[in-house]
């Protein structure tokens, strides 16, 4: 049902009936290890080149995630899922392996709650009856294709993030245990003329506030109504700027209650500078770390905000800005929920 | 004392470079081809020679050698062989360096898998 | 960025950025400097011992020694950037390996 202008409202509550993550050796150091199902300690993954490791990653985080819920591939309706590299190849190529009907998606780094509102909506209006949606991307495939590779030896200024190696998959269905997503809200493309292809949280940063706000306003909720308002990859920078805009706002967003993917993966005095990206870095994190927490009893409701920079190496070499854009999907395991 | 000179005039070549990248924000490659173009423009007025005699390796190992070598060689064959010298001559005094790069990088890449 | 393309900023991109820019992390311009400073001069001493050699060996002389000497740094970050060793180096004092032949190898064989 759509609230508002951009934002529905699942009343048949789909459920993360199970979820697969997989990682590489920089998030093994990190943080959360304990909360991937996988974790590699080769960044080739054992194949001849990064893209190919890049398509293992979303591979193993689909089975892994169907392993978990009891489900064999031919039950799988769809997979909606995308990546950062050209065409979205790795994960089309991981999808030719599990052979479900496939949509591409891209959305940056914003791909994880594209896909994951997308998979809702489909299995809301039954229009599925498990799906699979995920996120992945590999540090330096990424790199690769984005900046330099990193033999190179380009110096990245503090403002730089550090990119996810990293999948994340989650099973929807329309019936099952486990946490509901609940409502999504769509994102704008917003663009505040940002050039800086090594400061996308500063970039980025508008457009959660947007999401965030438009998403409180239509589902007439206070902030104060989630424990845990997550975005995907601000950053420190990304984080602070969102933070001062929502006080210029007037939107009662607390710092506790605010934090950021960007910031959980790795951990202090891993050289990973303004904090983590990618479309692996919401997608491990929330499927991972924050759905565990939730099922812990550790809290009861998160509105998930996965922010993406929708630049091409292309586009920003021809010094074109950096369009972003955010979409919010919330997700809520027990205590009340609104109908 | 040309050691100590060597490290202070290719310390303060890179610092130009760090300056640029930094506080101009030129990406990697803009600051190499204007650190080679400075080096050009130092040898058409006649100052990078004199800056070798000086401090040795410290002026020859920076790219801006690179730049130095591209219009001293152009320079060398045009007075010989006049406007097609200019062409010829850049790339004879600049070729060991170029194919050092060439056939090295071409030995690392056979031999090495990039690291990440 | 130039005046020009800051004039096609709307008010409110303007206003952004502005607030924006105070929460930038500043790049540690002297510190860089520094770093940069040590480690391209120890470069140039390395290169300046390894021209000697030349000289000393081989019978060049001060002018031509110049050549052999970056192919020989060349040849050395080529080793480097294949151990993996080369990027880490960049990342503490950029320009002394950008700045230097060093790159151009590093580059061909990364590509």
């Amino acid at each position: 049902m759509l609230a508002g202008h951009r934002t529905w409202i699942f009343e048949q509550k789909p459920v993360i009936i199970s979820t697969g993550t997989v990682g590489g050796p920089f998030e093994a150091n990190g943080a959360i290890p304990d909360d991937f199902d996988t974790l590699h300690a080769d960044l080739w993954l054992g194949q001849d080149s990064y893209e190919k490791a890049h398509k293992i990653l979303f591979e193993e985080a689909c089975q892994k995630a169907m392993e978990k819920g009891g489900i064999q591939k031919d039950q799988v309706q769809f997979i909606l899922a995308g990546d950062l590299i050209n065409q979205i190849t790795p994960t089309s190529f991981a999808s030719r392996t599990i052979g479900a009907p496939y949509f591409g998606l891209f959305g940056a780094c914003s791909t994880s709650m594209e896909g994951l509102a997308l998979g809702a909506y489909i299995v809301n209006t039954k229009g599925a009856k498990y799906l699979l949606t995920g996120a992945s991307s590999h540090d330096t495939a990424v790199e690769k294709q984005f900046r330099y590779p990193t033999e190179y030896g380009g110096q990245k200024p503090p403002t730089a993030q550090w990119t996810v190696t990293g999948a994340g998959a989650a099973l929807l269905s329309d019936s099952g245990e486990g946490p509901h997503v609940t409502s999504a809200t769509i994102g704008r493309v917003i663009d505040m003329g940002l050039t800086d292809p090594f400061n996308m949280g500063g970039a980025m940063a508008p457009a959660a506030v947007d999401t965030i706000e438009a998403h409180l306003k239509e589902r007439n909720v206070e902030p104060s109504y989630y424990d845990l308002i997550v975005t995907g990859d601000l950053g420190q920078i990304g984080q602070e700027v969102s933070m001062d805009l929502f006080k210029k706002h007037g939107t009662p967003i607390s710092e506790e209650q605010y934090q950021d993917c960007g910031l959980m993966i790795y951990r202090e005095g891993q050289p990973v500078l303004a904090g983590a990206s990618g479309a692996g870095c919401s997608a491990t994190v929330v499927y991972g770390h924050l759905l565990n927490r939730m099922k812990n009893g550790e809290f009861k409701r998160m509105l998930v905000v996965a922010t993406g920079a929708l630049l091409s190496p292309l586009s920003f070499q021809q010094n074109e800005t950096i369009p972003c854009i955010a979409h919010a999907v919330s997700i809520e395991y027990g205590g009340e929920q609104l109908t | 004392m040309i050691y100590f000179w060597a490290f202070v005039v290719g310390g303060l070549i890179c610092i130009i470079g760090q300056i640029m990248f930094d506080v101009f924000k030129l990406t990697p490659g803009h600051t190499l081809s204007a650190l080679v173009v400075i080096g050009a423009l130092l040898d058409g007025f006649g100052l990078y020679e004199p800056l070798i005699d000086f401090a040795g390796a410290g002026a020859t190992v920076p790219i801006t050698s690179f730049g130095n070598s591209l219009v001293h060689g152009a320079m060398q064959e045009a007075e010989k062989h006049g406007l097609v010298g200019v062409l010829t001559g850049m790339f004879e005094v600049t070729s060991s360096g170029i194919s050092a790069s060439i056939v090295f990088g071409m030995i690392g890449a056979l031999i090495f898998k990039p690291k990440g | 960025m130039s005046n020009n393309q800051k004039k096609q900023l709307t008010p409110v991109q303007q206003e952004y950025q502005k607030l924006q820019k105070q929460r930038e992390i500043k790049r540690p311009v002297v510190k860089n400097c520094i770093k940069a400073f040590l480690t391209g001069g120890l470069i140039c001493l390395i290169g300046q011992l390894i021209s000697d050699f030349y000289i000393y060996y081989f019978d060049f002389t001060e002018q031509t020694a110049g050549n052999p000497t970056v192919g020989t740094l060349i040849f050395i970050t080529m080793l480097l950037t294949g151990f993996g060793v080369y990027d880490r180096m960049a990342q503490f004092g950029w320009n002394s390996c950008t700045c230097n032949r060093f790159w151009q190898c590093g580059y061909i064989a990364c590509h």
